[in-house]
């Protein structure tokens, strides 16, 4: 059975972080990735740019373009504000339930923010094909390349 | 470059990626709406308020910051629905380096990233 563990902290708290602190917690994370990987335990693991770096769309961004699935409107910023962002998702294969938990609690990052731990289910329709039209998009401002 | 979609909110019915973007997804789930542990930091459970988590993600390889958006303007979001696009950051390229790390490393700086 697959789990998520969702990794939120304050991203400033985790800039104010003294270096050797970083380094350490970077030291630890890879050890604990190598390990859960050698064991099989762990499916993925992804660190997330900053919430800054986030782009969010939307298809009820104006009002008139409610109830039009064509149309997607682009905007800087994450979905949502909050204290603590979504900083990592780590993706853990466990026997059960209870080793899921006990490698979520195992994570070093927790030592800075909050874990989250969800039971996933694999995106199994994937790769049917859509019958719907592509959709157009309209962008309110697109980032530099 | 690779990019993470979040999806938040409702999924659209039935929730079917179109095969244009098929190819460019290297990971795609679903999550399920609770969770089953919250491991709290330094502050006491549900202290801080937190955005419900995603309904579901994709990981993508996209060409840039466009070609990813392009890309997730296609996931099946129902209205009401917000798909977050975060570019995934890799610390070390070619070592392990552990999630944390990379958040870790992400969030101090860009200046980590020309090192």
């Amino acid at each position: 059975m697959q789990y998520i563990c969702l990794i939120y902290l304050d991203e400033r708290r985790l800039a104010a972080l003294p270096d050797s602190e970083l380094r350490a917690l970077q030291a630890q994370s890879a050890r604990c990735e190598a390990d859960w990987r050698a064991e099989g335990l762990l499916v993925a693991a992804e660190a997330l740019g900053s919430v800054e770096l986030a782009t969010t769309l939307c298809n009820e961004w104006r009002n008139e373009w409610r109830n039009d699935p064509q149309r997607v409107s682009v905007r800087h910023g994450p979905g949502a504000c909050t204290p603590e962002q979504l900083a990592g998702i780590v993706i853990i294969d466990a026997q059960d339930l209870d080793a899921a938990l006990r490698l979520a609690a195992a994570l070093p990052v927790r030592q800075l923010g909050s874990v989250e731990v969800r039971p996933l289910l694999p995106a199994s329709r994937l790769g049917v094909p859509c019958p719907a039209a592509e959709l157009s998009m309209t962008q309110d401002s697109v980032a530099p390349r | 470059m690779r990019y993470l979609c979040l999806i938040y909110g409702p999924l659209a019915e039935p929730c079917v990626l179109p095969p244009c973007g098929v190819r460019h997804i290297e990971l795609a789930y679903q999550v399920c709406n609770d969770p089953v542990m919250h491991i709290g930091g330094s502050t006491a459970e549900d202290a801080v308020p937190r955005p419900a988590g995603p309904s579901g993600m994709l990981l993508i390889e996209a060409r840039d910051l466009n070609d990813a958006i392009r890309i997730a303007s296609r996931v099946p979001f129902a209205d009401g629905g917000v798909v977050e696009v975060r570019p995934v950051r890799a610390l070390q390229p070619g070592a392990a380096a552990g999630a944390a790390a990379s958040a870790a490393a992400g969030a101090a700086g860009q200046d980590e990233e020309n090192a």
